[in-house]
């Protein structure tokens, strides 16, 4: 039991970070980003092509023990600069639909970089082996269950981040921005914030953070291809949802609630009773508290 | 069959449908012809797109009509495919299985939608998304997904290309019966439940049976297009189903490419969608499946309906072309006569069944009041909203409620209709409605308009009219479909009701218009006319007169008259123009913050000195502005009111020099004068929200240092006209310059930049922040701490109360303090003029007093110039100027003495000519 418990926080760490990117697309903008996790694979997934072949123009490729960095910078660098185009080009022209549509505009960015990926990249698994380098996947023993550094690694960082995160929304002024803006957009405006520039900030660090959440994640599962790190975000949302939509405490908890009830059942119970309870588990949530454990404002 | 070709052809005598019968002819030919000249492999894929269109049809109704985002819908094409295929592999046959297919899928879709009764909208789409999640995997696990089951087809559908029109025929079956679905009762009830869920009942709509009812045929549509894609493959592989994440996905595409409530838009986009990529040549297939979510994307935000809407802008194009442009409907009522009127309501009469035997029984004990009800009370959180209220109607009444905003009128009208609960009693006919549900009352005669049109603007006046009388539509909803004798009659009874309802209030030349493209007045009509239509016994009618004219408004009081005298209809009627309760009502109640403060006849009640008071706020307000501030000023506040006068100012005249200097501009405009002295500057301003233009030519100003007052009563435009100056509205014409700049505009960022601050309607509180942070972004836009420190103890010593308050959450402070709060957030901006919109509004008398004496000392000490939008007269002590708006126009104006004048005028308009 106990292993498995460890073994679900280790998976759960990994969603922690995506359900950190969620979180923070959320409270800038109200909207739930389906593409957010997309938009972190697409550098990934370059990033591993062209270790394999190598950087077009530059002609350069990565030493093998770099790879998965070299990888998951470019992640985050793409998440970026795809944060920066989707929040400008796409999300601000339909600011005023409904939480539903915005939503649904986001899947159709997944879909699109996910088809971009299929076309133009791989269309079959591309194998990523850490972000860490060839460090990460050197493994401890932790309560009889063994980890990989990357697992720690990937935990460790969510937690830092929703931190780290925590202090700034609290403690800047930019910070307070963002948090007003959560609140009341209309409002903030007529108090001098630019609400666009909180929209880009929290795209922008949402996508990059994407990007590092799928280097690890990846890195766990052995490979990625298209529309894999959608597959994790549905639990990375759940996790979210369970937590609270606008907390990056509650987004950290609620994955590794996900992830612990993955790790305990799916060997039990198979993992389709796994789905099945953490399904139960976000209706629960909604139902009775939807505003999720730590949340302030309800989805929708 | 011969009436159809009949009326075929009648159809043709208008150009105008020409171009839909050449294309449907076309597509019809493309069709069957399809065939003869596609190869079959090709063909095979345009097999299964229209298998997909069948479940993205399913979920247009789903999302398009009932407003349920639902995700999951490739979970249920999957039901539908591993029941079929089970089932098949058994040797049932197939129509057996098809059946059985639709009806699990659709009672599994139907059962899924239990637990989403109570969430909506993005809750709705990630418990579906998670839902697909567990679907998928359930299903790829279930051991059906694989080559060992086989769903043979019988021999007459071997052949592709029979097994193409089989599935075409299919297809047009369902695109024929969904088309029914939508133009009977569960459609009109979908669409209800989409636009105003929290407030269906009060038509006699159950909002969970209809949703289930939704989810269900989007299930059993889901369910049918599995069914064909499994007799299609005859087996499921073990990977590549059709319920994975990327159909379920595409799903999604198909229904927003294609446009809601458009099937030709949707099977043109599942073939776009699921054939193309596969259909073309290699590589510009692959260039098709990426473009997929492009154009998906990019019709979302240029095009948001759709490839149907650009098929329906061809279409009138087209139609324009070959018979001219359409007559321009008028959108104002038509005068009917009084003749006509009484026809009207004697044929409504004779249509309604129910009313009659009513009035039988109703006659012996007419002293029976039709609604009592007691000791009704009401909060929200810590609010009180009504407090132990009573209120009767005898039959046959007009009762009229009336009171300032927030006094809890609309909550008793919520309350009646069953939408807020209450602990109190209501007898109505003797029955305790508090025990009907909500969807019930409609069915006992209790019908009701609401304050925002409470009906679905996308709908026409006339389906509006017929979804109104919902709970007479006794008909199952597989019979609307089928289109059985019970559902024609009752849908033609329904209809001839709905013209005549219509016709009463001179409306029926409107009949297929769009609510939503009407003004905002004839859409109100239409609302009464709705609720007149079902013949109720009481009818709830919450300001019917707004946006009318004087004339439409005196008409439709002599239509409520007549409804009354002839029909017997009882009224309970709130209403800001008080004039008009004069007019209709018998008695009348005044509330105040949710207490009853005087019943009676009109006439006595708006002379009640507690209804004028409520009316016009206090009698005597303190003049602070007039004494030396010392002198009222509390002396915790004396001193620190120096601190707060802002350093800009420093170099500005002295109060008692402005003040001068304001004098002799009121006593002698010269213009030069008046030019160098103005503040603020508003010429010539039109504004409005889509094609509702709220603001005429609006023109004002405001002098450095000065009180201005904008007034009038609700739905006059002062709210807009504040949203138009804080670029929260951009205005269509006109001028604002403030301060020697043009402002008018620019975006509300820019608004404290530029040394505005406003107060928005309702406080504008960041309820999650503390009271020191809400302060903070108040100076957001200095940038030196140490300042923003010293504003903040200059504010917090100002208002001693918010630094008592400073930790705890905005939210929770009073009515009271949140105004406290907001006007000292916006002073920390140190702003030159300061907008308040609506200052007492939900403040208690007390409350508002200190409001306003607090206003004219922050006006005395600091210099700041404010202007205020109020409704209550007593605000006139505060201002030297004051505006009167009337239906979005300056309608006069007043300074200094004249200002006694426009007081009366105010009275006369919110009191009525009584109090004279």
């Amino acid at each position: 039991m106990v292993t498995q418990i460890v073994t679900g926080l280790a998976e759960g760490g990994a969603y922690a970070l995506l359900a950190v990117a969620i979180v923070l697309v959320f409270s800038g903008t109200k909207v739930l980003s389906l593409a957010i996790g997309e938009m972190g694979a697409f550098g990934l997934m370059l990033g591993l092509k062209w270790d394999s072949t190598s950087v077009p123009l530059i002609g350069w490729r990565p030493p093998e023990n770099v790879a998965g960095a070299f990888a998951t910078a470019l992640a985050v660098l793409c998440g970026a600069v795809l944060g920066v185009v989707v929040e400008r080009f796409i999300m601000r022209p339909v600011e005023n639909r409904s939480p539903a549509s915005k939503l649904v505009v986001t899947l159709g960015i997944a879909l699109f970089l996910a088809l971009a990926e299929y076309q133009f990249i791989s269309n079959s698994g591309l194998p990523m082996t850490s972000p860490l380098g060839s460090a990460g996947i050197n493994r401890l023993h932790l309560l009889g269950s063994s980890l990989t550094w990357d697992d720690v690694a990937s935990l460790g960082l969510a937690v830092v981040v929703a931190v780290l995160m925590t202090l700034f929304l609290r403690k800047t002024r930019f910070g307070l921005a963002v948090r007003a803006t959560t609140s009341d957009p209309t409002v903030s405006r007529l108090l001098g914030v630019k609400v666009s520039r909180v929209h880009r900030f929290t795209w922008v660090l949402g996508a990059a953070l994407a990007g590092i959440a799928a280097g690890f994640l990846s890195a766990t599962s052995g490979e990625i291809y298209p529309l894999s790190m959608t597959a994790a975000l549905l639990y990375a949302m759940a996790g979210a949802v369970i937590g609270g939509l606008d907390s990056l405490g509650g987004a950290v908890l609620g994955s590794l609630i996900v992830g612990v009830l993955q790790g305990v059942l799916s060997p039990r119970f198979g993992s389709t009773a796994a789905v099945g309870a953490t399904l139960g588990l976000v209706l629960l949530v909604l139902l009775a508290r939807p505003r999720g454990i730590f949340g302030t404002v309800n989805a929708g | 069959m011969r009436d159809l070709v009949a009326r075929g052809l009648s159809g043709l005598r208008d150009l105008r449908n020409v171009p839909r019968l050449v294309y449907l002819v076309g597509i019809s030919v493309l069709a069957i012809t399809l065939p003869g000249w596609l190869a079959v492999f090709r063909l095979d894929w345009i097999i299964s797109a229209l298998a997909f269109s069948v479940a993205a049809l399913g979920l247009d109704l789903l999302i398009g009509q009932a407003g349920q985002v639902s995700l999951a819908q490739a979970a249920f094409v999957g039901v539908g495919a591993v029941t079929a295929i089970d089932l098949g592999s058994h040797g049932t046959p197939w129509p057996l299985a098809f059946l059985a297919a639709m009806v699990i899928s659709g009672v599994l879709s139907a059962l899924i939608g239990v637990p989403l009764l109570r969430v909506r909208g993005l809750q709705v789409a990630i418990a579906t998304l998670v839902f697909q999640l567990f679907a998928q995997e359930l299903l790829a696990s279930s051991g059906l997904v694989s080559t060992s089951y086989y769903f043979n087809r019988p021999s007459f559908l071997t052949a592709d290309s029979s097994y193409y029109y089989f599935t075409l025929v299919l297809v047009v079956l369902s695109v024929v019966g969904l088309k029914r679905v939508r133009i009977t009762r569960a459609g009109r009830a979908f669409l209800a439940v989409r636009d105003s869920e929290s407030r269906v009942a009060a038509f006699g709509i159950r909002a969970g049976t209809t949703k289930l009812l939704a989810y269900g045929m989007a299930g059993a549509a889901a369910g049918l297009g599995g069914a064909i894609y499994a007799l299609q493959q005859t087996s499921l592989g073990p990977t590549g189903g059709p319920f994975q994440l990327q159909p379920s996905l595409l799903l999604i595409a198909v229904v927003l490419i294609g446009g809601a409530g458009s099937p030709t838009g949707i099977i043109a986009a599942s073939i776009l969608v699921n054939a193309l990529p596969n259909v073309l040549p290699t590589t510009a297939g692959n260039y098709t499946l990426v473009a997929v979510p492009v154009i998906m994307v990019a019709m979302m935000i240029f095009q948001p309906q759709g490839l149907g809407g650009i098929l329906r802008a061809v279409d009138r194009f087209l139609g324009n072309l070959l018979a001219g442009k359409p007559v321009r409907y008028d959108p104002e009522p038509k005068h009917a006569d009084i003749e006509t009127a009484r026809q009207c309501i004697t044929g409504l009469r004779v249509a309604s069944h129910r009313t009659r035997q009513l009035e039988a029984s109703r006659t012996p004990d007419e002293a029976r009041p039709l609604l009592a009800a007691r000791g009704i009370t009401v909060r929200f959180g810590g609010v009180t909203a009504l407090d132990s209220v009573d209120v009767a109607v005898a039959p046959g009444q007009i009762v009229g409620l009336i009171g300032s905003n927030g006094a809890g009128k609309s909550t008793f009208f919520n309350v009646v209709s069953g939408l807020v609960g209450a602990s109190g009693t209501i007898q109505y006919r003797g029955v305790d409605l508090m025990t009907t549900p909500a969807f019930g009352r409609k069915g006992l005669g209790v019908a009701r308009t609401f304050q925002e049109i409470g009906i679905p603007k996308q709908a026409s006046v006339i389906e509006n009219m017929v979804m109104a009388q919902s709970p007479l539509a006794r008909y199952w909803t597989l019979e609307g479909v089928l289109a059985m004798p019970r559902t024609v009659s009752t849908e033609r009874r329904l209809r001839e009701r709905a013209i005549l309802s219509l016709q009463l209030f001179g409306l029926d030349h409107l009949a297929r218009v769009p609510l939503g493209d009407l003004p905002h007045g004839t859409m109100r009509l239409v609302e009464v006319a709705a609720a007149v239509t079902t013949a109720p016994d009481l009818l709830l009618l919450d300001e019917a007169t707004a946006g009318l004219t004087s004339e439409e408004s005196d008409e439709l009081a002599e239509r409520l008259s007549l409804l009354r005298n002839e029909m017997g209809i009882a009224m309970l009627v709130i209403e800001h123009h008080v004039p008009f309760i004069a007019q209709v009502c018998d008695y009348c109640y005044c509330l105040d913050t949710g207490k009853v403060i005087a019943a009676g006849p009109p006439s006595e009640v708006t002379r009640d000195p507690a209804v004028v008071k409520s009316f016009l706020g206090e009698q005597e307000l303190r003049r602070a502005h007039r004494m030396p501030a010392s002198v009222t000023e509390p002396a915790s506040v004396t001193e620190p009111a120096s601190v707060t006068e802002p350093d800009g100012l420093e170099e500005r005249d002295k109060p008692e020099k402005r003040a001068a200097q304001a004098e002799v501009d009121v006593l002698a405009p010269g213009p030069e004068q008046a030019d160098q002295a103005k503040l603020l500057e508003v010429a010539g301003l039109c504004a409005g929200y889509g094609s509702l233009q709220v603001l005429f030519d609006v023109s004002f100003w405001v002098a450095p240092g000065e009180i201005v007052l904008l007034m009038g009563s609700n739905g006059a435009g002062k709210t807009t006209t504040l949203r138009t100056l804080c670029g929260i509205i951009k205005p269509r014409k006109g001028r604002v310059v403030f301060n020697g700049h043009e402002i008018s505009g620019q975006a509300p960022e820019n608004l404290l930049r530029n040394g505005l601050a406003m107060v928005p309607e309702g406080r504008g509180m960041l309820p999650d922040l503390t009271v020191t942070e809400n302060l903070h972004l108040g100076a957001y836009i200095s940038r030196s701490s140490s300042e923003i420190k010293e504003r903040l103890g200059g504010i917090y010593e100002t208002f001693p109360i918010l630094s008592k308050r400073a930790r705890e959450q905005a939210g929770s402070l009073s009515g009271g303090e949140q105004q406290m709060l907001a006007i000292a957030r916006a002073l920390m901006s140190q702003p030159k003029l300061l907008l308040i919109d609506e200052a007492s509004l939900g403040l208690s008398p007390l409350m508002t007093e200190t409001t306003f004496e607090m206003l004219a000392r922050l006006n005395e000490v600091s210099g700041v110039s404010i202007l205020v939008v109020e409704q209550k007269v007593a605000a006139l002590e505060l201002a030297k100027r004051v505006y009167v708006m009337e239906k979005g126009r300056i309608a006069s104006a007043a300074e200094g003495a004249q200002m006694a004048e426009i007081r009366i005028l105010l009275e006369e308009s919110y009191l009525g000519a009584s109090l004279t």
